[in-house]
């Protein structure tokens, strides 16, 4: 891969890995507030794991990072970026006050796959782009394989739960929407198409490793903004980092094929024959 | 060398040419990778065929897994809603006839699938555990039969300070 190329793709990684921690930065204070005036001693977890300390450290050490790997601008100054974030998102998922956050589960594999990406396209490659989009459908097929498989139960066929959780007193746009235009007496059934909505699309998502490369990434891109503008724009933090390895993939698909493949002249002159 | 395959496979079969690349390059990290992530996805799809499975998945969102270690690994799995969860707290416990007929005001909220987020998270915690005093809190999650419920009790021992000793989580048997 030249030079340019792979500055411009870690960059890329990097800046959908900024953007989405950055977006917690409304819940870091307060939530940081809380865990230091209210300590929770939990047996379960490590005592190390429940200060607040070690999560604000969390939290910023991978940013100060990568605020150096920009001023350096090299791809090992990224690298070391992308491997603060995988290393700090992993903690945070063992933290008492950040475990199973999906920000940082979305963070920890991103990440991990942006440091794939920068030990990878240091010397030739054999199609390395490939590697990369396959990667990053896989990754977006597991996210909702997580989901859908979990709501192959009762409450979500009959619609009870996205009910009670969404359409009963979510204050977001399209719920008071959808109360409004919809007689109190029909919200159960509306939550009920709704759910079988979400079921449908999170099967066909599920699948996409399945899907040529091209299209499922595209369809990845905006139905991961569909998600934060219709349900909910605080996802935005989960789903930022995964949109943005998905449009690295994509755009690497559009660069001219020398730029990233050691072996391209020799396939462009087969396609052709 | 070049592939042997050409490049209008990779549009069609993403995962054949990766498979293939994966064994010319010798790329062991993105190998790795790819494992984790298929491994990961296995796991989640038993939830769906063994009755066991989801009942480990249930108590891990409710923090009892057998092990921190064994929960640890699973925490990179991606999770969306899942399963049917319920929480209630009570200033008092309940018995079992109380928790399955909640004395007026208390009553079984719904939550996402993240349980235990009503103890340990931001606002949650900052809302049940303002004041000193006893709370408990029982959990519980369905997965078409299978059924998980705990319970726990917070001792708040100071207020709100920067000072405050740590409130203790201890978990309970269910009546």
């Amino acid at each position: 891969m030249d030079a340019r190329t792979r500055l411009l793709m870690l960059r890329g990684l990097l800046w959908g890995l900024l953007i989405a921690w950055g977006w917690k930065w409304n819940y870091l204070l307060p939530a940081y507030n809380i865990y230091d005036l209210r300590p929770l001693d939990v047996p379960f977890f490590p005592a190390w794991l429940e200060c607040a300390e070690v999560y604000g450290i969390l939290y910023v050490a991978p940013v100060l990072v990568s605020l150096v790997g920009f001023l350096r601008n090299r791809p090992g100054a990224y690298g070391a970026a992308l491997g603060a974030f995988a290393v700090c998102a992993s903690l945070m998922l063992l933290h008492q006050g950040t475990y199973n956050d999906a920000t940082y589960v979305t963070a920890f594999w991103v990440a991990l796959i942006g440091l794939w990406a920068y030990r990878a396209s240091a010397h030739p490659a054999h199609d390395f782009r490939q590697r990369l989009g396959f990667l990053s459908q896989l990754l977006i097929g597991l996210l909702f394989l997580g989901g859908i498989v979990g709501k192959l139960t009762p409450g979500y066929f009959d619609g009870t739960v996205l009910y009670e959780i969404y359409f009963k007193e979510r204050q977001y746009f399209t719920f008071r929407l959808v109360r409004a235009l919809v007689e109190p007496e029909q919200l159960a059934t509306a939550a009920k198409l709704y759910s079988w909505m979400v079921l449908a699309v999170e099967a066909s998502l599920a699948s996409l490793p399945m899907w040529p490369t091209r299209p499922a990434l595209v369809v990845a891109i905006f139905a991961l903004g569909g998600l934060v503008v219709f349900n909910n724009t605080s996802l935005a933090s989960v789903v930022v980092s995964v949109m943005g390895l998905a449009a690295v993939s994509l755009w690497l698909e559009r660069v001219p094929a020398e730029s990233t493949d050691v072996h391209a002249p020799a396939r462009i002159h087969r396609q052709g024959t | 060398m070049a592939p042997p395959y050409r490049t209008a496979d990779t549009a069609r079969f993403p995962a054949l040419v990766f498979v293939r690349s994966l064994r010319q390059s010798r790329d062991r990290f993105a190998a790795t990778i790819a494992l984790l992530m298929c491994g990961y996805g296995l796991l989640m799809l038993s939830i769906a065929v063994l009755p066991g499975t989801s009942a480990w998945w249930m108590r891990r969102f409710h923090l009892r897994s057998d092990s921190f270690v064994l929960w640890a690994i699973t925490q990179p799995a991606p999770w969306m809603y899942n399963f049917e969860n319920h929480v209630l707290v009570s200033e008092r416990p309940l018995s079992a006839p109380e928790l399955d007929r909640p004395p007026t005001p208390l009553a079984w909220v719904a939550v996402n699938h993240q349980s235990a987020h009503e103890i340990t998270f931001t606002t949650r915690r900052a809302k049940h555990l303002r004041d000193p005093g006893d709370k408990y809190f029982y959990l519980k999650s369905r997965y078409r039969d299978v059924r998980v419920r705990s319970a726990y009790r917070v001792v708040v021992l100071d207020e709100v300070s920067p000072m405050a000793r740590p409130a203790e989580v201890i978990s309970l048997e269910l009546p």
